[in-house]
Protein backbone atom coordinates (compact mmCIF):
# COMPACT_ATOMS: atom_id res chain seq x y z
CA UNK A 1 0.00 0.00 0.00
CA UNK A 2 1.47 3.52 -0.68
CA UNK A 3 2.00 6.00 1.95
CA UNK A 4 -0.88 8.38 -0.03
CA UNK A 5 -3.41 5.62 0.37
CA UNK A 6 -2.54 5.35 4.12
CA UNK A 7 -3.13 8.65 4.53
CA UNK A 8 -6.14 8.58 2.90
CA UNK A 9 -7.73 5.94 4.59
CA UNK A 10 -6.71 7.56 7.84
CA UNK A 11 -8.31 10.48 6.72
CA UNK A 12 -11.43 8.44 5.63
CA UNK A 13 -11.24 6.81 9.23
CA UNK A 14 -11.05 10.69 11.57
CA UNK A 15 -14.34 11.94 8.62
CA UNK A 16 -16.38 9.15 9.81
CA UNK A 17 -16.03 9.74 13.22
CA UNK A 18 -15.68 13.60 13.04
CA UNK A 19 -12.13 13.87 13.98
CA UNK A 20 -10.54 15.21 10.90
CA UNK A 21 -8.64 18.21 11.39
CA UNK A 22 -6.52 20.21 8.38
CA UNK A 23 -3.35 19.10 9.08
CA UNK A 24 -4.66 15.45 8.75
CA UNK A 25 -5.39 16.91 4.98
CA UNK A 26 -2.30 18.54 4.30
CA UNK A 27 -0.51 15.51 4.74
CA UNK A 28 -2.18 13.83 2.49
CA UNK A 29 -1.02 16.45 0.01
CA UNK A 30 2.29 16.42 0.80
CA UNK A 31 2.37 13.19 0.12
CA UNK A 32 1.56 13.81 -3.61
CA UNK A 33 4.05 12.87 -6.35
CA UNK A 34 6.66 11.16 -3.32
CA UNK A 35 4.98 7.42 -4.43
CA UNK A 36 7.74 5.50 -6.33
CA UNK A 37 6.19 5.00 -9.77
CA UNK A 38 5.55 1.27 -10.59
CA UNK A 39 8.30 -0.61 -12.30
CA UNK A 40 7.81 -3.10 -15.04
CA UNK A 41 8.58 -6.36 -14.59
CA UNK A 42 8.97 -9.35 -17.16
CA UNK A 43 8.76 -12.95 -17.62
CA UNK A 44 9.99 -15.04 -20.46
CA UNK A 45 8.37 -18.00 -20.81
CA UNK A 46 9.43 -20.93 -23.61
CA UNK A 47 6.45 -22.99 -24.33
CA UNK A 48 5.39 -25.84 -26.43
CA UNK A 49 3.78 -24.82 -28.63
CA UNK A 50 1.96 -20.92 -29.69
CA UNK A 51 -1.24 -21.95 -27.69
CA UNK A 52 -1.63 -18.84 -25.33
CA UNK A 53 -2.36 -21.91 -22.55
CA UNK A 54 0.61 -24.14 -23.57
CA UNK A 55 3.09 -25.90 -20.82
CA UNK A 56 6.64 -23.99 -19.63
CA UNK A 57 9.44 -25.42 -21.27
CA UNK A 58 11.66 -22.53 -19.73
CA UNK A 59 11.07 -20.02 -17.61
CA UNK A 60 12.99 -16.92 -16.27
CA UNK A 61 11.91 -13.86 -14.22
CA UNK A 62 13.15 -10.01 -14.12
CA UNK A 63 11.12 -8.62 -11.05
CA UNK A 64 12.54 -6.90 -7.89
CA UNK A 65 13.12 -9.03 -5.14
CA UNK A 66 13.18 -12.58 -7.16
CA UNK A 67 15.86 -14.46 -8.71
CA UNK A 68 16.16 -15.22 -12.36
CA UNK A 69 15.80 -18.22 -12.41
CA UNK A 70 11.93 -18.18 -10.82
CA UNK A 71 11.64 -21.38 -9.18
CA UNK A 72 9.77 -21.54 -5.74
CA UNK A 73 10.84 -22.47 -2.50
CA UNK A 74 9.89 -25.83 -3.70
CA UNK A 75 12.56 -25.32 -6.57
CA UNK A 76 9.97 -25.92 -8.71
CA UNK A 77 9.17 -23.49 -12.00
CA UNK A 78 6.50 -20.04 -10.92
CA UNK A 79 3.98 -21.03 -13.42
CA UNK A 80 3.67 -24.57 -14.87
CA UNK A 81 2.11 -23.10 -18.29
CA UNK A 82 1.13 -19.32 -19.46
CA UNK A 83 -2.37 -19.66 -18.05
CA UNK A 84 -1.00 -19.95 -14.57
CA UNK A 85 0.99 -16.70 -15.32
CA UNK A 86 -1.93 -14.77 -16.84
CA UNK A 87 -4.40 -15.52 -13.58
CA UNK A 88 -1.44 -14.30 -11.59
CA UNK A 89 -1.83 -11.01 -13.13
CA UNK A 90 1.13 -11.26 -15.98
CA UNK A 91 -0.28 -10.07 -19.66
CA UNK A 92 1.33 -11.32 -22.85
CA UNK A 93 3.07 -8.44 -24.35
CA UNK A 94 5.11 -10.34 -27.41
CA UNK A 95 4.19 -13.64 -28.91
CA UNK A 96 6.38 -16.21 -30.67
CA UNK A 97 8.39 -15.26 -33.51
CA UNK A 98 7.37 -17.86 -35.99
CA UNK A 99 9.19 -17.50 -39.38
CA UNK A 100 12.32 -19.46 -38.33
CA UNK A 101 9.98 -22.21 -36.89
CA UNK A 102 9.19 -22.36 -41.18
CA UNK A 103 12.82 -24.31 -41.48
CA UNK A 104 11.74 -27.58 -42.40
CA UNK A 105 15.35 -28.93 -42.36
CA UNK A 106 16.58 -27.35 -38.48
CA UNK A 107 15.41 -26.61 -34.99
CA UNK A 108 15.78 -22.73 -33.63
CA UNK A 109 15.90 -21.74 -30.02
CA UNK A 110 14.15 -23.39 -27.31
CA UNK A 111 10.02 -24.04 -27.97
CA UNK A 112 8.11 -20.31 -28.86
CA UNK A 113 8.46 -17.77 -26.69
CA UNK A 114 5.94 -15.44 -24.74
CA UNK A 115 6.94 -12.41 -23.30
CA UNK A 116 4.32 -10.88 -20.37
CA UNK A 117 5.01 -8.11 -18.09
CA UNK A 118 3.18 -6.84 -14.80
CA UNK A 119 3.67 -3.23 -13.06
CA UNK A 120 4.16 -2.91 -9.50
CA UNK B 1 58.54 -36.51 -19.42
CA UNK B 2 56.58 -36.45 -22.91
CA UNK B 3 57.88 -33.73 -25.46
CA UNK B 4 55.33 -31.80 -27.62
CA UNK B 5 52.38 -34.12 -27.25
CA UNK B 6 50.34 -30.70 -28.85
CA UNK B 7 47.87 -31.89 -31.68
CA UNK B 8 49.76 -35.27 -31.62
CA UNK B 9 47.84 -37.98 -33.16
CA UNK B 10 47.12 -41.09 -31.56
CA UNK B 11 44.56 -44.13 -31.85
CA UNK B 12 43.49 -46.95 -28.89
CA UNK B 13 40.99 -49.10 -29.31
CA UNK B 14 37.40 -47.84 -29.56
CA UNK B 15 34.68 -48.76 -26.71
CA UNK B 16 31.48 -47.39 -27.68
CA UNK B 17 28.78 -49.38 -29.26
CA UNK B 18 26.23 -48.92 -31.75
CA UNK B 19 23.82 -47.94 -29.24
CA UNK B 20 26.37 -45.72 -27.24
CA UNK B 21 27.49 -43.75 -30.30
CA UNK B 22 23.50 -43.57 -31.26
CA UNK B 23 23.13 -42.31 -27.43
CA UNK B 24 25.63 -39.64 -28.21
CA UNK B 25 24.35 -38.56 -31.19
CA UNK B 26 20.68 -38.19 -29.30
CA UNK B 27 22.02 -36.49 -26.26
CA UNK B 28 25.27 -34.53 -27.34
CA UNK B 29 27.27 -35.82 -24.16
CA UNK B 30 28.77 -38.60 -22.71
CA UNK B 31 29.56 -38.96 -18.89
CA UNK B 32 31.89 -41.39 -17.64
CA UNK B 33 32.13 -41.10 -13.78
CA UNK B 34 35.54 -41.49 -11.85
CA UNK B 35 37.53 -43.31 -14.37
CA UNK B 36 40.63 -41.26 -13.84
CA UNK B 37 43.01 -43.13 -10.92
CA UNK B 38 42.99 -41.23 -7.47
CA UNK B 39 46.73 -40.63 -7.86
CA UNK B 40 46.19 -38.74 -11.08
CA UNK B 41 43.76 -37.12 -9.96
CA UNK B 42 45.51 -36.07 -6.85
CA UNK B 43 48.69 -34.86 -8.63
CA UNK B 44 46.35 -32.74 -11.21
CA UNK B 45 45.33 -30.98 -8.17
CA UNK B 46 48.50 -30.50 -6.61
CA UNK B 47 49.89 -28.89 -10.78
CA UNK B 48 46.47 -26.79 -10.50
CA UNK B 49 47.37 -25.28 -7.37
CA UNK B 50 51.57 -25.43 -7.17
CA UNK B 51 52.49 -25.35 -10.04
CA UNK B 52 50.45 -23.40 -12.86
CA UNK B 53 47.02 -22.16 -11.92
CA UNK B 54 46.33 -19.48 -14.19
CA UNK B 55 43.16 -20.06 -17.28
CA UNK B 56 45.22 -22.45 -19.32
CA UNK B 57 47.38 -24.86 -17.59
CA UNK B 58 48.02 -26.16 -21.34
CA UNK B 59 52.00 -26.98 -19.94
CA UNK B 60 50.20 -29.86 -17.86
CA UNK B 61 50.14 -31.78 -20.98
CA UNK B 62 54.12 -31.93 -20.88
CA UNK B 63 53.21 -34.82 -17.97
CA UNK B 64 53.54 -37.67 -18.78
CA UNK B 65 51.29 -38.99 -16.14
CA UNK B 66 48.39 -36.51 -17.44
CA UNK B 67 48.88 -37.67 -20.87
CA UNK B 68 48.31 -41.34 -19.76
CA UNK B 69 45.88 -40.95 -17.08
CA UNK B 70 43.47 -38.12 -18.51
CA UNK B 71 43.85 -37.76 -22.49
CA UNK B 72 44.80 -41.43 -22.95
CA UNK B 73 42.69 -42.74 -20.51
CA UNK B 74 41.72 -45.63 -21.67
CA UNK B 75 37.72 -45.45 -21.24
CA UNK B 76 37.76 -41.61 -22.12
CA UNK B 77 40.01 -41.95 -25.13
CA UNK B 78 37.72 -45.12 -26.01
CA UNK B 79 35.35 -42.98 -26.58
CA UNK B 80 37.07 -40.26 -28.58
CA UNK B 81 38.00 -43.29 -30.54
CA UNK B 82 34.73 -44.16 -30.90
CA UNK B 83 33.42 -41.28 -32.15
CA UNK B 84 36.95 -39.38 -33.84
CA UNK B 85 38.12 -42.50 -35.36
CA UNK B 86 41.48 -43.60 -35.41
CA UNK B 87 44.56 -40.86 -35.33
CA UNK B 88 42.73 -38.43 -33.78
CA UNK B 89 44.66 -35.91 -32.33
CA UNK B 90 45.60 -34.59 -28.98
CA UNK B 91 44.86 -31.15 -27.93
CA UNK B 92 45.83 -27.95 -28.28
CA UNK B 93 45.33 -26.33 -25.53
CA UNK B 94 43.88 -27.39 -21.88
CA UNK B 95 41.72 -24.51 -20.34
CA UNK B 96 40.90 -24.67 -16.34
CA UNK B 97 37.67 -23.18 -15.02
CA UNK B 98 39.19 -22.71 -11.53
CA UNK B 99 36.21 -21.36 -9.79
CA UNK B 100 36.42 -19.89 -6.18
CA UNK B 101 34.00 -21.95 -3.76
CA UNK B 102 31.02 -20.29 -3.54
CA UNK B 103 30.34 -18.02 -6.24
CA UNK B 104 27.33 -17.26 -8.69
CA UNK B 105 26.08 -19.59 -11.52
CA UNK B 106 26.95 -18.39 -15.55
CA UNK B 107 23.83 -18.01 -17.49
CA UNK B 108 23.20 -20.32 -20.21
CA UNK B 109 25.31 -20.24 -23.44
CA UNK B 110 27.40 -22.40 -26.29
CA UNK B 111 30.41 -21.95 -26.33
CA UNK B 112 32.10 -19.30 -29.10
CA UNK B 113 33.02 -21.10 -32.14
CA UNK B 114 29.89 -23.23 -32.58
CA UNK B 115 28.50 -24.59 -35.32
CA UNK B 116 25.43 -26.20 -36.23
CA UNK B 117 26.08 -29.46 -38.28
CA UNK B 118 26.14 -33.04 -39.21
CA UNK B 119 29.69 -33.68 -38.74
CA UNK B 120 31.31 -34.70 -35.63
CA UNK B 121 35.03 -33.42 -36.78
CA UNK B 122 35.96 -32.50 -32.93
CA UNK B 123 35.02 -33.14 -29.22
CA UNK B 124 35.19 -30.75 -25.83
CA UNK B 125 35.67 -32.73 -23.23
CA UNK B 126 36.01 -31.88 -19.18
CA UNK B 127 37.68 -33.34 -16.49
CA UNK B 128 36.50 -33.24 -12.89
CA UNK B 129 40.08 -33.96 -10.96
CA UNK B 130 38.07 -33.81 -7.39
CA UNK B 131 34.26 -34.94 -6.82
CA UNK B 132 32.36 -31.93 -7.63
CA UNK B 133 28.84 -32.31 -5.83
CA UNK B 134 25.77 -30.44 -6.84
CA UNK B 135 26.09 -27.56 -4.03
CA UNK B 136 29.62 -26.73 -6.01
CA UNK B 137 28.57 -25.65 -8.97
CA UNK B 138 28.98 -28.43 -11.86
CA UNK B 139 28.34 -27.85 -15.42
CA UNK B 140 24.99 -28.03 -16.54
CA UNK B 141 23.78 -29.64 -19.62
CA UNK B 142 20.59 -29.69 -21.86
CA UNK B 143 20.83 -32.99 -23.68
CA UNK B 144 19.62 -32.85 -27.17
CA UNK B 145 20.39 -28.98 -27.30
CA UNK B 146 23.30 -29.47 -29.88
CA UNK B 147 20.71 -29.43 -32.71
CA UNK B 148 19.35 -26.23 -31.15
CA UNK B 149 20.01 -23.38 -33.34
CA UNK B 150 21.43 -20.03 -31.50
CA UNK B 151 23.44 -17.27 -30.92
CA UNK B 152 24.97 -17.03 -27.51
CA UNK B 153 24.06 -13.49 -26.81
CA UNK B 154 20.46 -14.32 -27.51
CA UNK B 155 20.57 -17.03 -24.46
CA UNK B 156 21.22 -14.04 -21.91
CA UNK B 157 17.68 -13.91 -20.47
CA UNK B 158 17.18 -17.82 -20.48
CA UNK B 159 16.51 -19.14 -16.72
CA UNK B 160 15.23 -22.25 -15.68
CA UNK B 161 15.24 -25.24 -18.43
CA UNK B 162 12.85 -28.48 -18.07
CA UNK B 163 15.01 -31.61 -18.32
CA UNK B 164 18.65 -30.36 -17.79
CA UNK B 165 21.23 -32.65 -17.18
CA UNK B 166 23.65 -31.90 -13.74
CA UNK B 167 27.84 -33.40 -13.98
CA UNK B 168 28.46 -33.59 -10.76
CA UNK B 169 30.44 -36.82 -9.99
CA UNK B 170 33.14 -38.42 -8.18
CA UNK B 171 36.68 -37.35 -8.57
CA UNK B 172 38.65 -38.72 -12.15
CA UNK B 173 34.96 -37.80 -14.01
CA UNK B 174 35.02 -37.08 -17.43
CA UNK B 175 32.48 -35.48 -20.39
CA UNK B 176 32.39 -36.01 -23.62
CA UNK B 177 30.03 -33.17 -25.40
CA UNK B 178 29.36 -31.78 -29.28
CA UNK B 179 30.90 -28.35 -28.75
CA UNK B 180 27.83 -26.40 -29.73
CA UNK B 181 25.59 -28.04 -26.50
CA UNK B 182 23.70 -25.83 -24.67
CA UNK B 183 25.55 -25.50 -21.15
CA UNK B 184 26.23 -23.49 -18.07
CA UNK B 185 27.82 -23.38 -15.00
CA UNK B 186 25.84 -23.40 -11.85
CA UNK B 187 25.71 -21.77 -8.62
CA UNK B 188 28.07 -23.08 -5.92
CA UNK B 189 26.47 -22.36 -2.47
CA UNK B 190 29.22 -24.27 -0.63
CA UNK B 191 32.70 -23.02 0.75
CA UNK B 192 35.85 -25.71 -0.29
CA UNK B 193 35.82 -28.95 -0.17
CA UNK B 194 38.32 -30.79 -1.29
CA UNK B 195 42.64 -30.21 -1.13
CA UNK B 196 41.76 -27.38 -3.65
CA UNK B 197 40.10 -24.44 -2.56
CA UNK B 198 38.53 -24.15 -6.08
CA UNK B 199 36.22 -26.31 -8.22
CA UNK B 200 39.11 -27.19 -11.23
CA UNK B 201 37.38 -28.09 -14.21
CA UNK B 202 39.95 -28.72 -17.32
CA UNK B 203 38.54 -28.24 -20.67
CA UNK B 204 39.93 -29.22 -23.92
CA UNK B 205 39.15 -30.47 -28.14
CA UNK B 206 40.43 -33.87 -29.45
CA UNK B 207 39.89 -33.43 -33.35
CA UNK B 208 39.38 -35.76 -35.86
CA UNK B 209 41.69 -36.97 -39.20
CA UNK B 210 40.38 -39.74 -40.63
CA UNK B 211 36.88 -39.28 -42.63
CA UNK B 212 34.35 -41.41 -40.47
CA UNK B 213 32.97 -44.65 -41.00
CA UNK B 214 31.30 -47.05 -38.89
CA UNK B 215 34.21 -48.39 -37.31
CA UNK B 216 33.79 -48.64 -33.13
CA UNK B 217 32.18 -52.18 -31.61
CA UNK B 218 29.45 -53.13 -34.41
CA UNK B 219 26.53 -54.87 -32.25
CA UNK B 220 26.27 -57.38 -34.88
CA UNK B 221 22.28 -58.44 -34.27
CA UNK B 222 21.80 -54.96 -33.69
CA UNK B 223 18.06 -53.84 -35.98
CA UNK B 224 18.65 -49.84 -36.63
CA UNK B 225 14.78 -49.61 -36.76
CA UNK B 226 13.44 -49.94 -33.73
CA UNK B 227 16.33 -47.43 -31.84
CA UNK B 228 14.17 -44.61 -30.61
CA UNK B 229 16.63 -41.51 -32.12
CA UNK B 230 14.72 -38.60 -30.13
CA UNK B 231 16.41 -36.51 -27.87
CA UNK B 232 15.33 -37.01 -24.13
CA UNK B 233 15.02 -33.24 -23.61
CA UNK B 234 15.48 -30.42 -25.52
CA UNK B 235 12.33 -28.96 -27.30
CA UNK B 236 11.44 -30.31 -30.98
CA UNK B 237 8.59 -30.16 -33.01
CA UNK B 238 7.56 -33.77 -32.55
CA UNK B 239 10.52 -36.34 -34.78
CA UNK B 240 12.61 -33.46 -35.62
CA UNK B 241 14.86 -33.98 -33.10
CA UNK B 242 15.30 -37.70 -33.81
CA UNK B 243 15.96 -36.64 -37.36
CA UNK B 244 18.93 -34.63 -36.59
CA UNK B 245 20.54 -37.28 -34.09
CA UNK B 246 19.66 -40.27 -37.14
CA UNK B 247 21.86 -37.61 -39.71
CA UNK B 248 24.41 -37.15 -37.28
CA UNK B 249 24.70 -41.09 -36.77
CA UNK B 250 24.72 -41.45 -40.68
CA UNK B 251 28.32 -38.99 -41.22
CA UNK B 252 29.55 -40.88 -38.43
CA UNK B 253 28.98 -43.93 -39.91
CA UNK B 254 30.08 -42.48 -43.50
CA UNK B 255 27.05 -43.37 -44.83
CA UNK B 256 25.30 -39.63 -45.14
CA UNK B 257 25.15 -40.46 -49.14
CA UNK B 258 22.72 -43.21 -48.22
CA UNK B 259 20.45 -41.01 -46.26
CA UNK B 260 17.66 -38.47 -46.98
CA UNK B 261 14.35 -36.96 -45.22
CA UNK B 262 11.77 -38.05 -47.21
CA UNK B 263 9.04 -36.78 -45.24
CA UNK B 264 5.97 -38.81 -43.82
CA UNK B 265 6.51 -42.12 -41.64
CA UNK B 266 10.37 -42.29 -42.68
CA UNK B 267 13.03 -43.96 -41.46
CA UNK B 268 13.90 -43.36 -38.24
CA UNK B 269 10.67 -41.68 -36.92
CA UNK B 270 8.64 -45.12 -36.85
CA UNK B 271 10.54 -47.05 -34.39
CA UNK B 272 7.60 -49.18 -32.98
CA UNK B 273 7.99 -51.09 -36.60
CA UNK B 274 7.32 -54.88 -35.99
CA UNK B 275 10.82 -56.16 -35.16
CA UNK B 276 13.12 -56.86 -38.72
CA UNK B 277 10.66 -54.80 -40.73
CA UNK B 278 12.52 -51.82 -42.59
CA UNK B 279 11.10 -48.54 -42.23
CA UNK B 280 10.72 -46.91 -45.16
CA UNK B 281 14.03 -44.53 -46.28
CA UNK B 282 16.37 -46.72 -43.98
CA UNK B 283 19.82 -46.49 -45.29
CA UNK B 284 21.04 -49.59 -46.92
CA UNK B 285 23.78 -50.24 -44.66
CA UNK B 286 21.72 -49.97 -41.38
CA UNK B 287 18.61 -51.74 -43.33
CA UNK B 288 17.89 -55.59 -42.01
CA UNK B 289 18.60 -58.44 -44.66
CA UNK B 290 15.72 -59.57 -46.68
CA UNK B 291 13.69 -61.91 -45.04
CA UNK B 292 12.84 -65.65 -47.10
Amino acid sequence: MTDLKRQLEHIREKFRTSRLTEPDIDAALALIGTDKPPRQSLLYIQASSTHPYSGVVGISIYEEGKHQDALDEKGEMLYKSIREALDDGWRIVKFPEMALAMDEQNNYGLGYEFILERWR
Amino acid sequence: MVSMPFNRKMDCAPTLTDKEVINFCRNGYLILPGVVPDEINRRTVEYLDTVDDTYEPTPIMEQDWFVEGVLMNPQAAGAVRSLLGCDFTLPAIISNHRGALPCAGQGWHRDGGSVYTDKLEYLQVFYIPETCTDDMGPTVLLPGSHFMRIKAPMMAHLGTLRGTVSTAGPAGSIFLTVYSIWHKRSAATSGPRGRSKFRNLLKYNYWRTEPPRRDWIVEGDIDFNVIDFNPPAGYFEQFQGGLAAARMFCWLSGISDEYEKRGGQCWPIVHTVRKKTNQMGVPPSLANPPTG
